[in-house]
């Protein structure tokens, strides 16, 4: 037990900060009548359909683009493309919201460089991609920020893979998509899915992305409990805790069943 | 590991990987330069160095949140790192009942959404009076950045062999000489990496420091945003490349540093 102690400080300042913010949040958000009032509320059921779409269309792209990638980046200089990788895994969300803006607005460079090449007949013609009710925007930079997180945690898989597997299958006559599905994929699937689970209760609990290229109405889960929070009066400050609340445990609970399903699937390999 | 010529796969995914991840990124120097942008032009009609000059003027309210974000991330990596320290040599190197719920209570933070626990934080320091200033933000920083340092070391303790401190002992060396001349050497690059994670993960936060600084704490996120959404996209483009410029060289020294 004397090992124990050496961790006293760190467990005290998370037990402090962490638990004690949870605690505090749980018993500031009672009674359970503002659950009910929240749940009920018309402002949260669409927030959570529109943070649940979001959250989901940006993992499945992904995952696919970032297994793709990985498949790509495998053979051919792999360390080199996980640097690469590794820069967008570290740059801030926020960076990419900033240029999403100039890229995706009605006037921004997609919809300039449409109109220079004739494919454009004016710039009201250009789609409203960042205050859309699908939350385009949000997804994009999403997307391009969590693809290559997934794709190092593949390549990672992939480079480490007993190449002797795949050889095999091959000299019995599997075709290369059919080694692809049938053991690579398998192997690969395990990390993919506990990444994904993360990245699902990452977007999901995300806050200044949809703040800068979302709509107002509805917003995320974390726009709407940080605007009551800080824009509310103080007696709007039990609901938008209940509103985080709930918004974490949802993220929770998708983590878990993820990652115990990855984990499985891990032990039957 | 076989490599092979570079296929037409692999052209594919480093153009549009490169274009997606980069592009926008180039798009942000170039508004940071630009001087005067309209529609439809595909290029800024003429370049300045306004925004630039803005960000590194001392009398401007860019100042504060470059001090703050700067002091508030050494400080957050610092303490991160000499809390880390005992904590993850415990759990990579002591036997001990619990030891992997230990691990998991202290890895915590990184599984939970952050926003519930920030706004229950909020009402601690408002007890403590630290609502709305820098330890209050900084002790708010503490809750992300702490368990990835304690991650990043525990994986550097694992591979250290504590066989290495018993014989300086047996030598003769006092507990402290230990630590200095045999334990801290040994574990230098991990420490320097936990020290970069947990200095970027404070660098970067956003929502935390604006529900604890109450508005009142500036740093560069908040900037950043403030003035993309009031209308300067110069300034915020510039200050948007100020932000990722701590991430980027971190991640070309890590993979320099890991993979030699």
């Amino acid at each position: 037990m004397k090992g124990a102690w050496l961790a006293a400080p760190a467990v005290l300042v998370i037990a402090l900060l962490f638990v004690g913010g949870l605690i505090l949040a749980l018993a500031g958000s009672l009674p359970l009548s503002n659950y009910e009032s929240v749940l009920r509320g018309s402002e949260f059921q669409s927030s959570l359909v529109l943070t649940v779409w979001i959250a989901a269309v940006s993992t499945l792209f992904s995952a696919v683009l970032g297994l793709l990638a990985a498949l790509a980046f495998r053979h051919t200089a792999p360390r080199l493309s996980a640097m690469v990788l590794q820069v967008v895994v570290v740059v801030p969300h926020l960076a990419f919201a900033v240029a999403a803006i100039h890229l995706l607005a009605p006037s921004g460079l997609i919809a300039r460089v449409l109109l220079a090449a004739g494919l454009l007949p004016s710039q009201g013609a250009f789609p409203e991609l960042l205050y859309d009710g699908w939350g385009i925007g949000i997804i994009s930079v999403y997307v391009v920020k969590e693809t290559p997180f997934l794709a190092l945690l593949c390549l990672t898989v992939l480079l480490r893979l007993d190449r002797g597997l795949e050889e095999a299958a091959r000299l019995l006559g599997a075709s290369r998509l059919q080694t692809l599905l049938h053991v690579t994929l398998p192997l690969v699937a395990p990390t993919l899915g506990a990444g994904s689970a993360v990245v699902f209760a990452f977007v999901f609990s995300a806050f200044e992305v949809p703040w800068l290229v979302g709509r107002t109405y509805p917003a995320m889960l974390g726009v709407v409990a940080q605007k009551r929070f800080m824009e509310g009066e103080l007696a709007d400050r039990p609901e938008a805790l209940a509103v985080a609340v709930l918004g974490a445990l949802v993220a929770i609970v998708v983590t878990a069943a993820g990652t115990a399903l990855a984990g499985r699937r891990n032990a039957a390999v | 590991m076989r490599q092979s010529k570079p296929g037409l796969n692999w052209w594919i995914a480093v153009t549009l990987g490169g274009a997606a991840a980069l592009g926008p990124l180039l798009l942000l120097g170039l508004w940071s330069v630009a001087e005067g942008w309209r529609w439809p032009r595909l290029l800024p009609e003429a370049f300045t160095l306004r925004a630039w000059s803005f960000v590194f003027s001392n009398h401007s309210e860019v100042a504060p949140a470059l001090w703050n974000s700067t002091s508030i991330g050494l400080v957050v990596a610092a303490v991160s790192v000499v809390l880390a320290f005992p904590a993850a040599r415990a759990i990579a190197l002591h036997r001990f009942q619990g030891r992997a719920a230990l691990f998991a209570f202290l890895m915590l933070p990184l599984l939970t959404p952050p926003l519930a626990s920030t706004m229950g934080l909020h009402r601690t320091m408002l007890a403590l009076g630290l609502a709305d200033t820098v330890p209050g933000v900084a002790l708010a920083h503490l809750v992300p950045a702490l368990p990835y340092a304690i991650l990043v070391l525990t994986g550097s303790f694992a591979r250290f062999d504590p066989e290495l401190e018993l014989q300086a002992r047996t030598l003769g060396a006092t507990p402290a000489r230990v630590l200095w001349s045999v334990t801290l050497p040994v574990i230098a690059p991990g420490l320097a990496a936990a020290f970069l994670f947990a200095f970027l993960l404070s660098w970067s936060q956003f929502l935390t420091t604006m529900l604890i600084g109450g508005g009142r704490v500036v740093t560069v996120p908040l900037q950043v945003a403030a003035f993309q959404r009031g209308g300067d996209e110069g300034i915020a483009a510039a200050l948007a490349i100020v932000l990722i410029t701590p991430a980027i060289g971190a991640a070309v020294w890590a993979s320099r540093a890991f993979h030699p």
